[in-house]
């Protein structure tokens, strides 16, 4: 038994002292600095940061979510541009010429991909089919009756449960694309583990490592007109995760958050200019956490605003109005978007556990008749899993 | 024990510093081996009898839609429907191998011939008119398409009957059939006019005949037979969560095996160079390419491995959505043992060929 150990210590002394001899001695890990905005270049001075494809995808999607409460939606106009990525305002944005489109990557990471895709296609149908012909007849929305209602100085479009669907469609995506691309994609082990090329080229350009990394920062800053750095004044029509990034209840993770995405591509860049260590891994990993988490959270926390409002409202003693059906119609969204949230390695609830939430929702006259007591538990349900 | 000890030391040794060194790059000589004497016998006695053997097949299902579309309520209109159809799709299995290759690549050839699982949902909506075909829809059309159509659509036979009989439903059938049939159609004459610019290649660059062939045929084992007939339905890809539904076959019921044989057959008349009309014929191929090579051990290996996988499959059940219910463990043994031949290919041969992967196995952005 001392022989082994002996032995298996001489074994292990060779290993280190040979493999040392053609590598620095003991690599110093140095602090992460990354740069103060966004922004990599090569040795050539060219920017190796791309997230186009990501900025792609969140313009289709405010164009398909803007068409989804519109009088001039057609099925086919909004089939095409959801399922093949063709027929936007701007041609620069359709597959022939991008390779983007949104559908596939809906839900993409789930094991239920399929059937949430078939939901956001489901909406698209009541709405073409149901909503947008009562708008056009002037139907006032009441139970089981899609139609119009007044909010203000707009009108609310309501299918027959009373769910406005634009706002299903753009919350849910807030999840199934943003968040689930993110969290599930880019910012996961098979797209930045230590697994993944982090090795440049020597014409230079960005590795795969930084380039995967970079997605997952396009899919909330892609669409800012500085995508360098954040400015919480203006979306610049971004209606997905960045529009509630910048909302003022979210003033303490709006830093933490940019810091995160770029101390994590700092640590991987700083990896492949050592030619592909992983010296770095750690620090990547433990920021992707953060991300992870705080995205979570503004989904966790907006569902509950949502519901809990409504819940509040209803308390209230105030009636089912356009303003009522309209917030609530985001909380379902949201909702919907809890299944693509992160809670570690899972999601703080699962596809079942929203679909039993939506089934609620929606059951007999849906928000006409959800009760109190039900958006209660739901609230409560939401609040504690999220210590919110 | 003590000098086992040292050995396995030694080979740990070895092992922890063989990064360093170019052992393992391949030497990108071009060899004297006669490339084109290979993609002649892939073309003429494969690829092009594969392909015209498929044409008939297709025209007797479009023979047959149209019997069933005059008498859409006779039951024994719909079974000749299914026969041929069932027929097609056997004989499809050895078109998917050159899918990916020259015109099918461009139109998309083998994604538009054999997506599934299939949009079922779009297929219910376009019966019931809120949608129409459109050939842009990969997955809703081709085989699996049909397939729902024929077999998915209603419970028993009457209901499938009932739900046909709707000029939706009929007009969407000759829809599927006429597009397959037009794309095959586009795949075989490019095939045609293109014979000598595609076997006179003796070139070993990337986009080289071969090179592109071996790519594609690589991509097809990979992706075509590895991942959509195995892979992903036994869970492989989802941390064990089973998809049974995703199955080839699947609303048909007791065929995926027999699709699965036909293309492992497929694949390994093609590696080895065996005639598609005369299987005791064999021409010039990977499997000969690599005997020049002096690589024959590699060549018997994979060859070997091929059978192996041949024998696997065939002692799955017939229908490998049961199977996945029933003991997921042999499907997942079967998967592996298709992974050990991936490797042989994808690194081995390829190095020997100084053939370079064009494709990557995830799906980029």
């Amino acid at each position: 038994m001392n022989n082994f150990n002996f032995l298996v210590l001489v074994g292990l002394i060779l290993i280190i002292a040979s493999c040392g001899s053609d590598s620095e001695p003991n690599p110093t890990l140095l602090a992460v600095e990354p740069p103060s905005t966004y922004n990599w270049v090569d040795s050539n001075g060219n920017s190796t940061v791309s997230f186009s494809g990501q900025t792609t995808r969140s313009r289709q999607a405010s164009e398909i979510c803007a068409l989804m409460g519109s009088e001039d939606a057609e099925y086919n106009t909004l089939d095409e541009m959801f399922n093949l990525g063709e027929g936007f305002s701007d041609a620069t944005l359709n597959y022939s010429n991008s390779s983007k489109k949104v559908a596939n990557k809906t839900g993409a990471y789930s094991a239920n991909a399929t059937a949430i895709q078939t939901l956001f296609n489901s909406w698209i149908i009541d709405f073409t089919s149901n909503v947008k012909p009562a708008m056009v007849a002037g139907t006032v929305a009441s139970p089981g009756t899609p139609g119009v209602l007044p909010d203000g100085i707009s009108t609310r479009e309501l299918n027959a449960k009373g769910m406005e669907l634009d706002q299903l469609f753009t919350k849910g995506l807030i999840g199934a694309l943003c968040a689930d691309q993110i969290i599930y994609g880019y910012l996961s082990d098979i797209k930045v583990g230590n697994d993944v090329s982090n090795e440049r080229a020597e014409t230079g350009g960005y590795t795969t490592m930084e380039h995967h990394w970079d997605e997952g920062y396009g899919y909330l800053f892609g669409m800012q007109v500085d995508p360098t750095t954040y400015d919480l004044t203006s979306t610049n029509g971004d209606v997905l995760l960045y529009k509630y990034y910048a909302k003022s209840n979210f003033s303490d993770i709006q830093m933490p958050i940019y810091d995160a995405f770029r101390m994590g591509r700092e640590a991987i860049t700083m990896d492949a200019d050592n030619g592909g260590t992983t010296l770095y891994s750690d620090v990547k990993m433990n920021e992707a956490l953060t991300i992870k988490n705080h995205i979570s959270h503004i989904i966790g926390q907006k569902a509950y605003d949502y519901i809990n409002g409504a819940a509040e409202h209803l308390e209230g003693g105030g009636e089912r109005n356009g303003d009522f059906f309209h917030g609530l119609s985001e909380g379902v969204g949201f909702v919907v978007s809890l299944q693509f949230t992160y809670n570690e390695g899972v999601p703080y609830f699962s596809y079942s556990q929203v679909n039993d939430m939506l089934d609620t929702l929606s059951s007999g006259d849906g928000l006409w008749d959800v009760t109190t007591a039900e958006l209660n538990q739901m609230a409560s349900n939401i609040k504690s899993a999220f210590n919110l | 024990m003590t000098r086992f000890l040292t050995f396995c030391i030694s080979l740990f040794f070895l092992a922890s510093c063989g990064g360093d060194s170019n052992d393992n790059i391949p030497t990108q000589s071009s060899d004297d081996y006669d490339r084109s004497k290979c993609l002649i016998n892939i073309y003429d006695n494969i690829a092009i009898p594969a392909l015209e053997d498929f044409r008939v097949k297709l025209e007797q299902l479009e023979q047959s839609s149209e019997n069933y579309t005059n008498n859409p309520a006779d039951l024994s209109r719909l079974n000749d429907l299914r026969t041929k159809w069932y027929d097609s799709y056997l004989a499809w299995q050895h078109i998917e191998v050159f899918s990916h290759y020259g015109k099918g690549e461009e139109i998309l050839y083998g994604f538009k011939m054999n997506t599934y699982p299939t949009d079922s949902y779009r297929t219910e909506n376009i019966i019931n008119g809120i949608a129409q075909f459109n050939s842009a829809y990969t997955d809703n059309q081709g085989f699996p398409a049909l397939e729902y159509l024929i077999y998915g659509i209603g419970e028993s036979d009457q209901d499938i009957l009932n739900n046909l009989n709707n000029p939706n439903a009929l007009s969407l059938i000759a829809s599927i059939i006429a597009e397959m049939n037009s794309n095959t159609s586009s795949v075989y004459n490019w095939w045609i006019d293109n014979r000598s610019s595609i076997v006179n290649d003796n070139s070993s660059t990337a986009s080289s005949s071969l090179n592109l062939l071996i790519n594609d045929f690589i991509y097809h084992y990979e992706k075509g037979f590895r991942t959509n007939k195995i892979g992903i339905p036994s869970g492989y890809f989802s941390s064990g969560q089973t998809f049974p539904e995703k199955t080839e076959g699947y609303y048909a019921t007791n065929i995926s095996k027999s699709l699965a044989l036909q293309s492992i057959n497929s694949i390994s008349n093609v590696f080895e160079g065996r005639s598609h009309n005369d299987n005791s014929i064999i021409g010039e191929s990977m499997y000969t390419y690599l005997h020049y090579l002096q690589e024959g051990t590699l060549a018997d290996e994979i060859l070997t491995k091929l059978d192996d996988v041949n024998t696997s499959v065939n002692n799955l059940d017939n229908d490998f959505a049961a199977q996945i219910e029933s003991n997921n463990d042999d499907i997942l043994n079967t998967f592996n043992l298709i992974q050990s031949v991936v490797a042989k290919f994808k690194i081995d041969m390829t190095m020997a060929m100084g053939v370079g992967i064009d494709y990557i196995s995830g799906d980029g952005d």
